[in-house]
């Protein structure tokens, strides 16, 4: 649409009717501004896009209002975008020839003032619809630490983190994305840390997304990533702005896509998927102690029933002989081998979570009843499957929610298959096998340049203070070098170390 | 092209399924020997017979309460052979499960075995690539078939009371911790000969709770000393009191009790119980003629104490003290003097010493004549005790009725 404003309302107007249509949500207005004699003008907005009362009080009545100095002749000579900008209680005010423009500010819920004999448009910004308030996050709950968490609305998300990082570098570059969606998508970091190439990196890749329509964050995702054909995630999401933010001071780039309640942070590796804002918000021993506990919950996560199968079905000599003996009591009489007994056991578990996701609340005990009860109990008693490998997968299953990422968690739980075939083919050597390839597999990903299994391959000594480990805040001198941020310092002394330095001089 | 790709992929999965579950077998499929006895066969010298005790789960296990009472906790079979293999393959013919040695307690073998050549036995176990090397090893004067089926202990499958019984053996002293990688050292060894501990069964025991006590009972496997061997041929045994004699310094970290006459009361008794015991054997050669040193030290704690005496606690610490370092030197003498000038047969780690402290003369003269040098070779044994605990201090425990009652007779006289 390379036409301008041609200054005739009433063939603008049916320029405007041929684009964005008549239907029942858009609005025609017609008006006389006494203060302009008379001169008709049209106002056009979307009606639940924008803010009515700011229309009504804002616009149409300084509009119609009788002008006070009508006679007087200076007043005629006032130029028209003044005119407008001094008359309308408007906070924005933006004059516009091109039809484009025009018509995504409509549809993106401005309003449009355009005047008889003018030949040029007002975009006015009086958005407001309904949105859903601030409240907890839902997804990620954490014991201490702020509550609030990111909306579906672009504004109240980028006023969360502005909130936060009060730094004068703080930069909000938008675009948008989706021929027909037309998605407002915002980078945020900080001008100044982050590293420019990795901006570049993620800047091309946003704008070189040629498609219709953006829905979620995860649409994004799956153009910008590297190595689209893994099934881990290289990005963290987060519903938290507490993380977005820390985020952000550590040099990284958050992707905001209106109308997602979640952004996403890149670079990332591997490790940040087991890390939780709570380790940061107690003290520092705890906060490695769940760093490990989480580690040991993603091993026992892919291993557990896999461990099972090959105890059981070929290494019966690393078992202790009571607890051999237990097991094959226990198994005496189940008619089928342990493999294809664990098999059918972790599918029904997927199947119960899958089930368990998306159910009404008033069924949900339904679910806990029947898959506890018929599966656990009557399984077990009617000699179906051993009881051991109950215990088995559901450590595995518990051990999978303990990995704070739902993306990960599961991916690993995914994976927990292709180990278990593994290891029901060829014993140890076919699980340590699987878990070896998948190790090799990690190091061999990227996530912006980043290795994926950095720090702790390709080690870097800096980054393992807060990587397993969670060193106090003071120690932590240094961000970390996955971003490779332009500024590597966070803090240079501490108060307690020019203490000790003083008392240790001579 | 896709069509090429997915019959390939069709075609690894047929190939990686089939060769992948071959040696597959479930847990409850396969036979856990607990326990194995090696004698020759009464029909035949020439025989071998196997006897394997082999677990059931289902008499051990507890699948939700229902556990069978009446059910044995062990399955046992026999099988004769011209080789050890030949039989057990044997025993796989008619056994309707598959016999894994992995979980394997114990090696019995009988003494009409042992005394005619053991060989046989240690190579088959040690080339057995699914036998433990901490596997028990002992030798019995009974049938080593009798010694496996026999019905003992508390409460586990029989074959694992046994190495329960060989577990403690630090607090008893009765014989050595034989296990399959000791044996094996020792038979391969060129300066040391092999001891084994010795089992016998004793039938005194009762089951309790039962009424019919002349039916229940139970026999009772035990340590019974230990089977001195010359290469690989079994000499004798050593009684448990003089096995015990050599735990002194041969066993790991001996934890024995030692019963002293009091000072002042001959017909009472102090308890010594012996810990943090450590021996050194020394050598040196006196013009060519190797002498030894045994020397133990340790700290003693006493765990027994009933009588009043009017001792200081220095004088009856340093009298128990002596006592304590008297018995222990007499029994390590008798025990040593026994094996030097009955069997004549260096189990005794000497050859071993001399082999490490003076390695020029073991090579260039010793080790040939050493059967000779080892029973004439002088031995001195020096012990060290100090009983050094708060029990000392400890008021024997007295019984004020009695006082009182012997007060009262002083004072009507």
């Amino acid at each position: 649409m390379q036409q301008k404003v041609s200054g005739d309302l009433r063939k603008d107007e049916q320029l405007l009717i041929d684009t964005i249509g008549q239907g029942l949500d858009t609005e025609y207005r017609h008006l006389l501004v006494p203060a302009l004699n008379n001169a008709s003008v049209l106002i056009v907005y979307i009606k639940g896009l924008i803010n009515t009362t700011e229309l009504e009080d804002a616009i149409i009545r300084p509009l119609t209002a009788p002008s006070r100095n009508a006679n007087e002749k200076g007043a005629k000579k006032t130029p028209l975008p003044e005119f407008i900008e001094s008359t309308l209680f408007i906070a924005g005010v933006k004059q516009s020839q091109d039809w484009t423009e025009i018509c995504d500010a409509i549809v993106s819920g401005d309003s449009v003032l355009l005047i008889n004999k003018y030949d040029a448009a007002f975009i006015l910004a009086n958005r407001g619809w309904e949105s859903r308030a601030i409240s907890e996050p839902t997804s990620e709950v954490e014991i201490r630490g702020p509550k609030d968490s990111f909306v579906e609305n672009l504004m109240p998300n980028m006023a969360l983190i502005r909130r936060r990082v009060r730094d004068y570098g703080l930069r909000f570059e938008g675009m948008r994305l989706g021929d027909r969606s037309k998605t407002d998508v915002v980078m945020v970091y900080i001008e100044g840390l982050v590293n420019d190439q990795i901006l570049h990196e993620v800047r091309t890749r946003l704008q070189k997304i040629k498609t219709d329509a953006i829905m979620v964050s995860n649409y994004i995702e799956e153009f910008i990533e590297d190595s689209k054909y893994s099934i881990f995630p290289k990005m963290e999401r987060t519903e938290r702005p507490d993380k977005a933010s820390a985020a952000i001071l550590e040099g990284r780039i958050v992707i905001m896509v209106d109308n997602t309640p979640f952004v996403v942070i890149a670079p990332s590796v591997f490790w940040n998927f087991l890390q939780s804002p709570t380790d940061y918000y107690e003290k520092y021993i705890l906060g490695t102690f769940w760093r490990s506990i989480r580690l040991l919950a993603m091993f026992l996560a892919i291993s557990s029933s896999s461990a099972y199968v090959l105890l059981t079905s070929f290494h019966q000599e690393m078992l202790p002989t009571s607890l051999a003996l237990k097991i094959a009591a226990d198994r005496q009489g189940v008619p089928f081998p342990a493999a294809i007994e664990a098999f059918v056991m972790e599918v029904l578990l997927e199947v119960m979570n899958e089930a368990g996701l998306r159910l009404p609340k008033a069924l949900g005990q339904t679910v806990s009843i029947v898959g506890t009860l018929v599966i656990g109990q009557a399984a077990v008693q009617a000699g179906l499957i051993g009881p051991a490998l109950v215990i088995a997968v559901a450590t595995g299953a518990i051990s999978s929610y303990a990995i704070p990422s739902f993306a990960m968690s599961s991916a690993i739980r995914l994976l927990r298959f292709p180990v278990l075939f593994c290891s029901s083919l060829f014993g140890i050597f076919g699980y340590l096998g699987a878990v070896i390839f998948i190790t090799l597999y990690l190091m061999s990903l990227r996530s912006f340049g980043a290795p994926f299994y950095s720090p702790i391959s390709p080690f870097q000594k800096d980054d393992q203070k807060d990587t397993l480990l969670r060193l106090p805040r003071p120690q932590m001198k240094k961000r970390p070098s996955l971003a490779k941020p332009q500024d590597s310092v966070r803090q240079t002394t501490t108060p307690r170390s020019q203490n000790k330095s003083e008392e240790g001089g001579p | 092209m896709i069509r090429k790709l997915v019959a390939s992929i069709l075609l690894i999965i047929t190939l990686v399924i089939p060769s992948g579950c071959w040696d597959m077998r479930e847990i409850n499929e396969i036979g856990l020997v607990m326990a194995v006895g090696i004698d020759k066969s009464p029909r035949d010298p020439n025989l071998f017979l196997v006897t394997v005790q082999v677990a059931n789960p289902q008499g051990s296990g507890s699948s939700g309460g229902e556990k069978q009472k009446n059910e044995s906790q062990v399955w046992i079979a026999n099988a004769e052979g011209k080789t050890i293999f030949d039989a057990i393959r044997e025993i796989a013919r008619f056994s309707s499960q598959r016999i894994m040695w992995a979980h394997n307690n114990i090696i019995v073998v009988g003494e009409s075995l042992a005394r005619d050549d053991i060989t046989p036995v240690i190579d088959f176990f040690t080339h057995n690539h699914e036998l433990r090397m901490k596997t028990w090893m002992a030798v019995t004067p009974l049938s080593a078939g009798d010694v496996v089926s026999s019905n003992v202990g508390m409460g586990n499958a029989p074959g694992r009371s046994i190495t329960e019984v060989f577990r403690f053996q630090n607090l008893t002293g009765l014989g050595l911790p034989s296990d399959l990688l000791n044996v094996y050292h020792d038979f391969t060894s060129e300066n040391n000969n092999l001891l084994i501990s010795s089992l016998t069964l004793n039938e005194a025991l009762t089951q309790a709770g039962l009424a019919d006590i002349s039916e229940n009972i139970v026999e009772q496997i035990e340590v019974s000393g230990l089977a001195v061997f010359d290469k690989n041929r079994m000499l004798g045994y050593l009684t448990a009191d003089e096995a015990r004699g050599l735990s002194w310094f041969l066993g790991e970290s001996p934890n024995l009790v030692i019963s002293l006459p009091h000072p002042q009361n001959q017909n009472k008794s102090v308890a010594v119980e012996m810990n943090a015991v450590k021996a050194k054997i020394d050598s040196r050669l006196n013009q060519g003629a190797p002498e030894f040193t045994i020397e133990i030290s340790g700290s003693g704690h006493i765990s027994e104490e009933d009588t009043f005496s009017s001792l200081t606690i220095n004088e009856f610490k340093s009298t128990l003290e002596n006592l304590a370092e008297q018995q222990i030197a007499a029994e390590i003498r008798s025990s040593v003097s026994k094996v030097q000038k009955e069997y004549r047969s260096d189990v005794l780690r000497f050859g071993k010493t001399v082999h490490v402290q003076h390695k020029k003369e073991w090579n260039r003269d010793l080790k040939y004549r050493w059967a000779e040098i080892f029973p004439e070779s002088e031995v001195e044994v020096v012990v060290k005790v100090s009983i050094e605990s708060s029990t000392l201090n400890q008021v024997p425990l007295r019984n004020y009725k009695e006082l009182a009652n012997t007060n009262d007779q002083s004072q009507d006289k």
